[in-house]
């Protein structure tokens, strides 16, 4: 359920927003209601990379060009991770990115939320 | 317990929020760049040609834009206030990263993007004296009302696009490197157009060759240095008679440089043999037609997004189709109904150098005809990327800006003098450039373009002109110094008013040809002129290679058509070859070390021809780099602040002085190397090296288009996934179709006149967009390559149909 809020709410506000809007929506929602910090964590991060996962699969392949190589290959440069498939690459890295952010905003999120329970 | 987990989870979630938002130089912000809500992604493009319509402040009427299949927009405005204003807001929406770029260079503002690593080249282009110059230009600009009616409109239409501008919609440059566009300024453009001037004309030999004299005398220089070349195929045909009484020309004073024995070491870039361009016209007489067909292809260092920008422009007043400078009005090369006109550079000397006497360290005064004059100076501030301000003292004479200060600068060594002014006529703040091209777009005939000429300033072109009346004209143009003869070609002396610029060639008495007997006219940045011509303009220009080929290749040209300009823009002769080989070859064939080796064999079966697969051209052209370099550098090493003589001069001495002293190599002591020993070396050398790095000689492995390895980088070279590699096409640097590593034609047109409707044909290695995300990118690169031209489209009016128009974007007022 929380996983779902937060792809719903994170998507909307990401559209009028700044990228990081993500972060607080995954704060509040892991804040309000969550089991632990590992769900929490688990949580954020799963919802955020869903979110950005469905939104880059439609971009990149309804796009005339694939832009996801040249950005891929900028960040690889010629060294140890240009011997990777740049384009699964790429997806990795925006992944990982989106996974950190929703993960830690969840786990942020649900300490913070538990400075309010009584014990 | 639980503060600390609520406090540390805060605190990892912020700094990674923080790594991920801000760039640091060498590093984007990836969060921001990969997220598919604002990052990268949105930058992608589909179903680019849709109907629009926008609704833009500031216009006055409606304009109609019309894309075609290339993406090349056709602006219709009802007045012409609404056309330039069109125009920016059109180049914007497809090149305002790179139009900003260009400004920023310019102005020497890169450090406020790409940090402190810019620091130094920004430093220098300050120093040139570039941004402080398009300041007062642009000050002198708002008395001119014409020019205003043009630039304002324009900046006005940037930035109409500018505030549309969301961060996702940002160029993908702004968001790897991090920043956000300016406001577009009438300055602006004038810098995009100083940029230009750099390109063109800032490079400069004089401390080289001051530097020769200095270490083996006069006589040296005028023998090895000559004023004008043994061979030569000058833009005014030889024998065109001078229709004008020239004005009154300086006497050359007693003392023709700066006195002293040092050696001095500038710091400026040395003359570019690779920045050239083509332009020729043909006249009806020799023409399929009966009417002239016009062609130009200007070569400066290929990039991507592409340094010109095609349009179509229409009001009321103008019908014209042709490339834009991205961050300039008007068309600058191109056609309309009656006439085309295309340019070239002039390799005359606009830029020299004034050796500075201060009274003392604190460099506040200096000598001038008797006395102290005081050195203005200006402070300038550099914001790096991280907001630190660092500041530089700019000194200025009445010549112009010091370039060079000892001590603070990183580049030289310290025992080099200090004080050297720069005249430069990219400084002159007079006139108006753009009035050039606006009264060309509009021109009907002869005596307009005549007219529209006289407005020009600099960087100074070839303005090659044709029309439907059967008129063909060249005329090498701008603002060209009156001086003494080989004024300027070593250092001067400041102190001396004689050494001052004198003034300026009556504009109408530039070099100009109109119709000339021979039935076409052309140009290649070879001597403007023959020696005949009353004026000095300088003493070296691009080697004749490519224009003798274009003349050669014209004057036995009959029925041209469209094709046979087109197949001359990619002519891969190499004349160089033709001249030098006959005289090398045989001490190659005549010797047992060399006669059996296959690279030779290479050679004396070859055709000249530079072609993608050529073996030969690769061998030549590696061995006569080396072969100069056998030659030249033991005495005259650029490393040494000295210069190598011409080609057209080692010619000279390889065909008629063979026993020259220069031969020997004076840093073998107990030898005395003979032309053969040279020629010999330089190619048992030349081919070692080359089997070291290709392997043994094949077919594969040794055509000249992987040796040349012709790149097309972007305009950040570090960038490099947006560019385009290892093209593979023929050419070079001595060749019409003057492709090298990284220069080249970057448009190529040929346009047939007509009394009904002109044809134009043209392409560049690029595409219309800047977007390395749109297919129109570098959509041309292929057919460039392949010497192919595509069909302009080039529209009546509004109502005009046609298969290839893709879409309509309609901007409401």
């Amino acid at each position: 359920m929380l996983y779902i809020i937060i792809i719903i709410l994170g998507g909307v506000a990401s559209f009028f927003l700044p990228w990081w809007i993500v972060a607080p929506v995954c704060f509040g929602v892991c804040f309000w209601r969550s089991k632990s910090g590992k769900s929490a964590f688990g949580i954020g991060s799963a919802a955020v990379s869903t979110l950005w996962l469905i939104y880059a699969l439609y971009l990149y392949f309804t796009a005339d060009v694939d832009m996801l190589l040249p950005m891929t290959q900028l960040i690889s440069g010629s060294g140890f991770l240009s011997t990777f498939p740049q384009v699964l690459l790429g997806f990795i890295i925006m992944l990982l990115i989106a996974a950190l952010v929703g993960g830690f905003s969840g786990l942020a999120g649900y300490h913070t939320g538990q400075l309010t329970e009584k014990e | 317990m639980k503060i600390a987990k609520a406090i540390g989870s805060l605190l990892v979630l912020f700094g990674l929020l923080y790594f991920l938002h801000v760039s640091v130089p060498g590093v984007p912000a990836l969060g921001k760049l990969f997220n598919p809500f604002s990052g990268f992604w949105q930058n992608t493009e589909r179903n680019i040609y849709t109907d629009e319509e926008f609704t833009i402040q500031g216009l006055k009427d409606e304009v109609v834009v019309k894309y075609d299949d290339m993406g090349v927009p056709h602006l219709f405005a009802q007045n012409d206030e609404d056309l330039y204003f069109a125009q920016g807001y059109i180049i914007a929406r497809d090149r305002l990263w790179q139009m900003e770029f260009y400004t920023l260079n310019a102005a020497g503002r890169l450090t406020e993007v790409v940090g402190e690593a810019a620091l130094e080249y920004d430093r220098y282009n300050r120093r040139m004296g570039m941004a402080q110059a398009a300041h007062t230009i642009t000050e002198k600009l708002k008395d001119d009302q014409l020019s205003k009616s043009i630039l304002e409109p324009y900046a006005a239409g940037v930035n109409a696009r500018i505030s549309e501008l969301t961060d996702k919609d940002l160029p993908i440059e702004y968001k790897i490197l991090g920043y956000k566009p300016e406001a577009w300024s009438v300055e602006k453009t004038v810098l995009m157009l100083m940029n230009m001037r750099q390109v063109l004309n800032g490079r400069s030999d004089d401390y080289r060759i001051t530097n020769i004299v200095k270490k083996y005398g006069l006589e040296v220089s005028k023998d090895l240095f000559p004023n004008y070349p043994e061979m030569e195929s000058p833009i005014i045909p030889v024998g065109t008679e001078w229709d004008f009484s020239p004005v009154e020309i300086p006497q050359v004073p007693s003392q023709i440089m700066a006195n002293g024995d040092e050696i001095a070491g500038l710091n400026v870039p040395r003359s570019n043999p690779n920045i050239g361009s083509n332009n020729w016209a043909v006249h009806g007489s020799k023409s399929a037609t009966g009417l002239p067909i016009l062609a130009n292809d200007p070569h400066l260092t290929l990039s991507l997004p592409s340094i010109w920008y095609q349009m179509q422009l229409h009001s009321p007043n103008v019908n014209v189709y042709g490339v834009a400078l991205p961050g300039s009005p008007c068309i600058v090369i191109g056609f309309n109904k009656d006439i085309a006109w295309g340019v070239t550079n002039v390799g005359s000397d606009v830029m020299d150098f004034y050796k500075i006497k201060f009274r003392d360290n604190s460099r506040s005064e200096y000598w001038y005809e008797g006395q102290w004059k005081p050195i203005t100076k200006t402070l300038e501030k550099f914001k790096l990327k991280n907001d630190t301000v660092m500041v530089d003292t700019l000194l200025s004479t009445h010549h112009g800006p010091i370039v060079y200060n000892t001590n603070e600068e990183k580049n030289f060594s310290k025992d080099t003098p200090a004080g050297h002014a720069m005249r430069w006529v990219a400084l002159e703040t007079e006139g108006s450039d753009i009035l050039t091209f606006h009264f060309l777009n509009r021109a009907k005939n002869y005596d307009d373009y005549r007219k529209a000429l006289t407005y020009y300033v600099a960087p100074a072109q070839n303005f090659i002109f044709a029309s439907n009346e059967n008129d063909i004209a060249i005329t090498p143009n701008g603002k060209l110094p009156l001086k003494w003869k080989g004024q300027g070609k070593y250092i001067l002396d400041g102190s001396l008013a004689s050494h001052d610029w004198q003034g300026w060639i009556p504009a109408e008495q530039n070099p100009h040809v109109k119709n000339p007997p021979r039935g076409f006219v052309s140009s290649a940045n070879q001597s403007s002129t023959d020696p005949s011509y009353p004026y000095y303009m300088g003493w070296k220009y691009a080697p004749m290679y490519r224009g003798a080929r274009i003349n050669e290749r014209l004057a036995a040209m009959q029925n041209a058509t469209v094709d046979s300009l087109r197949m001359l823009q990619n002519d891969n002769f190499n004349i160089a070859a033709r001249e030098i080989l006959p005289s090398l070859l045989p001490l190659l064939n005549g010797n047992l070390a060399t006669k059996n080796n296959p690279a030779l064999q290479y050679l004396n079966e070859w055709n000249y021809v530079n072609n993608a697969e050529s073996v030969a051209a690769t061998i030549f052209e590696n061995w006569f780099d080396n072969l100069e370099t056998a030659i030249w550098e033991d005495e005259f090493s650029y490393d040494k602040y000295l210069m190598y003589p011409t080609d057209d001069r080692m010619f000279t001495m390889i065909k008629t002085q063979p026993d020259a002293k220069w031969f020997d190599n004076v840093n073998t002591k107990d030898k005395k190397e003979t032309m053969a020993d040279i020629v010999t070396s330089s190619f048992m050398a030349t081919v070692d090296t080359l089997i070291a790095h290709k392997g043994k000689i094949s077919l594969e492995t040794w055509a000249w288009y992987l040796d040349k390895s012709t790149d097309i980088k972007h305009l950040v070279p570090q960038l490099t996934p947006f560019g385009r590699m290892d093209i593979k096409n023929g050419g070079g640097n001595k060749i019409v179709n003057a492709t090298t590593n990284r220069t080249g034609p970057s448009w190529r047109m040929v346009v047939q006149l007509d009394k009904e409707w002109p044809k134009g044909y043209g392409l560049y290695p690029g595409g219309q967009s800047g977007n390395v995300g749109s297919k129109n990118y570098d959509n041309m690169i292929d057919k460039w390559t392949n010497g192919e031209l595509n069909e302009l489209l080039f529209l009546k009016d509004i109502n005009e149909t046609s298969e290839r128009l893709k879409s309509t974007v309609k901007l409401r007022k």
